[in-house]
């Protein structure tokens, strides 16, 4: 009896080992291909601090009957604060996202947004839904929240300050479409938390159907979406001390994608907390061309 | 008379012994410490908040177990006060007030059943040990439920989870495990007791991410995808013959990212690695005669709720790693000792005790302990710890003890103190003399003398002790280091102490004025560095 409990215990054992394997974490393994470009250094003095801009990271699918009222919000927030709202809607690789078949000629879908929307946000259950600043509010399980919720929240928001100063200037080659981002960021606080750095670029005015309602609207006008990230989805880590005149300037270079109009496009450039909180300091965009 | 007496005493005896199996009955303990800090720049007491600022620190416990033995349950709480603490971070005085433990336990059957915070391990604890370790401030309990069933008292299951304590919280990372342990008699000629374990460690979403952003932060040749969980299994057993016991146990964890040895390339401090461990001792023991034999090998065996850091030195810790260097009580021969490593580590020991009458006794021990790669790294890299200690006791007459003894010490400081010279050499001869002037005087004196010329220097050390049981307890000692190392301490410090402490019945009170030096502070194989420490202590031990 006990030396046969005592084997089943070691079968048991083994078993476990069988089952093992895990899918890991979200994590960029081989640095930015698009850095062509990384230096830091202290200035004096130090730089005045920008009035805080809000990032909004809306989540939305072409499936999604509430969407279109997403949208609509969003491009409220941004015609009530304009310059001081930054907004990227991202497609998750999900049953709200999948393309019409015969209806539309766009899929928005990117596997690092699905990343992003159940690995390093937890996914709320629900689309649209949208991190505001990234912050976790008060009173909400999640990051990502629900669409009505979204102004109060950015209002809110933009009466914070913010520790680091975000410079965006870019240079577009139209012969060869390379387009080459030049993020400066310059620290005028002390931060003692990990920070990282995420830029994406974004496009407007792309025709595609978006299913509005119960109406599959194939005239939908989509703005504001992602196209790629440059760095990586989670953002790049900023390992330097993030002290007051801590000035970091990286390149990155892209030649854009055949099908995307750079007229209609931005670079999105936003620092954020990395480990104890995914709060955003400060977002900016910028013309492509 | 008498005879109504002794019956009376037996009802009485009978009656209580009812009233308490219906009822239950209720133990434990008290312990409080204060401290009271004085600023004392010359040994290096200061520019700390407690010396500068604070001046006075307390820790208190107060536990109170019921034990119902008829209706076999049990069940404990335990208050916890830190005030100005200094215990879990000498550097830091911390503050906090709670309850430290609370635990159910239920026996059903051949089914015992614990809710609560519980301390336990697995074999030597290679895989699994939570403990309480007051001197050094560790607490690692586990939170959670644990199921133990006994199939005919001869073999044991277990099986628990819980998440880890941490200070009055807890570490989010969640531990799973299991262990098997028998018992067999083979013949009535030997004695098998083999046991298996396995512990499974989760991590949380919170620190699997600042594992993440700490490897996104290293050139791309040094990234890899972190795992959530890490698997812990252990294969033990302990073969007693004759006079000989022999106990042998193998661990191996799967890969996960782990702290890097930070003496070799502290370039990238995680790395994913597995690890295991190999720990083995043969004892013979006889009459008058008493070998112990020890060995033990160490690859990475790094087994933390996650590897971020933490506050304290001991947060976190999963685990223990038996040493194998000889953790000495008397105050010079302790300031050299080698805790177990979790990367690297090839560890042998011996020990022999030899009584050829009841007058005499002599103790050998040696030990050996460095890296199992033969290949030097870097010019600091040498032997991690050799001991040789050699131990005489005489009992001429019955009242006077004498010993006398010496010890050589190798300590690669560098490697245990991340600082210093790689080599120290330390020579130390030592005496201790206990003289019974009669049934309730004693006397006891020390006189020790340190040669470490790569460390402090030189120093002496003296201590008389006078009893007078069954109360009262003196003590004074002084440390001096007369001719110190300009390199570490330009100046020829005294380390003063002075003792008294007083008994009545479950009760003791100590009060001691005490100048300690900086250094290495051992408790149960586990150590840490500790500033100096220069103040008034004062203590209350009681258990009921």
């Amino acid at each position: 009896m006990r030396r046969s409990a005592f084997f089943t215990s070691l079968i048991a054992l083994v078993a476990m080992v069988q089952s093992c394997k895990e899918v890991g974490p979200n994590i960029n393994l081989h640095g930015n291909g698009n850095s062509i470009g990384d230096t830091t250094y202290i200035e004096s003095p130090v730089a005045t601090a920008q009035v805080k801009n809000v990032m909004i990271e809306e989540f939305t699918g072409v499936r999604c009957p509430n969407c279109p009222q997403g949208h609509q919000i969003l491009a409220t927030i941004k015609a009530a604060h304009p310059d001081h709202v930054v907004a990227m809607s991202m497609h998750p690789i999900n049953s709200l996202g999948a393309p019409y078949n015969g209806l539309s000629v766009m899929d928005f879908r990117m596997q690092e947004v699905q990343d992003l929307f159940t690995g390093y946000y937890s996914n709320p259950g629900f689309e649209p839904c949208a991190g505001i600043d990234g912050q976790l509010f008060s009173g909400e399980t999640f990051v990502l929240i629900d669409k009505n919720k979204w102004a109060s929240k950015v209002d809110a928001q933009l009466t914070g300050t913010t520790p680091v100063n975000i410079e965006l200037s870019k240079t577009y080659d139209s012969t060869n479409r390379q387009l080459t981002m030049v993020v400066e960021l310059h620290y005028t606080q002390n931060v003692t938390e990990a920070n990282k750095l995420t830029v994406g670029l974004i496009e407007s005015g792309m025709v595609t159907a978006q299913l509005n309602g119960s109406v599959i609207d194939t005239f939908y006008v989509h703005n504001d979406v992602l196209r790629s990230f440059i760095t990586a989805n989670t953002g790049d880590a900023l390992s330097q001390t993030l002290e007051p005149g801590r000035v970091i300037r990286k390149v990155y270079q892209k030649v854009l994608d055949a099908a995307w109009k750079p007229e209609n496009m931005k670079i999105v450039a936003y620092v954020h907390e990395s480990q104890n909180s995914k709060a955003v300091y400060q977002a900016k965009e910028l013309d492509v061309e | 008379m008498q005879k109504l007496n002794i019956l009376s005493t037996i009802l009485f005896v009978a009656l209580v012994s009812t009233v308490n199996a219906q009822w239950g009955y209720f133990s434990g303990s008290v312990q409080t410490n204060a401290n009271f800090f004085i600023r004392d720049p010359k040994i290096n007491a200061f520019n700390l908040p407690h010396y500068d600022n604070l001046k006075v620190g307390c820790d208190a416990w107060f536990n109170l177990n019921y034990t119902n033995e008829k209706y076999e349950f049990d069940a404990g709480m335990r208050f916890d006060g830190f005030y100005n603490s200094i215990l879990r971070v000498p550097t830091t005085p911390y503050t906090g007030v709670g309850i430290g433990n609370f635990y159910l336990r239920k026996k059903i059957k051949d089914l015992t059943v614990t809710a609560g915070y519980m301390y336990d391990q697995i074999g030597t604890g290679i895989i699994y040990r939570t403990y309480e370790e007051r001197a050094l401030g560790i607490d690692n309990a586990l939170l959670g439920a644990r199921l133990e069933y006994n199939v005919k008292d001869m073999l044991k299951l277990k099986a628990f989870a819980g998440v880890q304590k941490l200070k009055f919280s807890i570490q989010k990372p969640l531990i799973v495990g299991f262990n098997a342990e028998g018992n067999f008699n083979i013949k009535n000629k030997a004695m098998l007791l083999p046991g298996i374990g396995v512990v499974n460690r989760s991590m949380d979403q919170q620190n699997i991410e600042q594992v993440v952003s700490t490897i996104e932060s290293y050139d791309t040749i040094g990234r890899f995808v972190p795992k959530y969980n890490t698997y812990a299994f252990t294969l033990y057993n302990t073969l007693t013959v004759g006079d000989f016991t022999w106990y042998a146990e193998g661990a191996y964890k799967t890969s996960e990212a782990i702290k890097k040895d930070q003496i070799r390339d502290a370039k990238d401090s995680l790395i994913n690695s597995a690890g295991n461990c190999v720990y083995t001792s043969l004892n013979f023991s006889k009459p008058g005669i008493g070998i112990t034999l020890q060995f033990k090998r160490t690859e990475n065996f790094y087994l933390h709720t996650s590897p971020n850091s933490t506050e304290a030195l001991f947060d976190g810790m999963l685990n223990f790693l038996p040493p194998v260097s000889r953790q000495n009580s008397l105050r010079l021969p302790s300031r050299y000792f080698a805790p177990s490593l979790e990367n690297h580590e090839l560890a042998f020991g011996a020990e022999i005790t030899y009584s050829p009458n009841r007058k005499i006794n002599f103790t050998w021990q040696g030990s050996y302990i460095r890296d199992f790669i033969m290949k030097k790294y870097n010019p600091t890299d040498t032997v991690f710890f050799a001991e040789g200690y050699f131990q005489a006791l005489f009992r001429p007459i019955s009242s006077l003890e004498v010993e006398v003894g010496f010890q050589f010490a190798r300590y690669n400081k560098f490697l245990y103190r991340k600082e210093g010279n790689p080599e120290v050499n330390a020579y130390t001869p030592f005496a201790e003399l206990n003289y019974k002037i009669n049934k309730k005087m004693s006397l006891r004196f020390e006189f020790q003398y340190q040669h470490v010329k790569e460390d402090y220097g030189q120093w002496l050390y003296g201590l008389i002790e006078y009893n007078f049981a069954p109360h009262f307890s003196f003590a004074v000692s002084d440390m001096w280091n007369f001719k110190p190392n300009p390199d570490v301490n330009p100046n020829a410090n005294h380390y003063y102490s002075v003792f008294a402490g007083y008994t009545l019945g479950p009760h003791r009170f100590t009060l001691s004025y005490v100048k300690q030096v900086e250094g290495i502070v051992c408790t149960g194989g586990v150590c840490r560095l500790e500033p100096a420490f220069s103040g008034v202590k004062f203590g209350v031990n009681s258990t009921f």
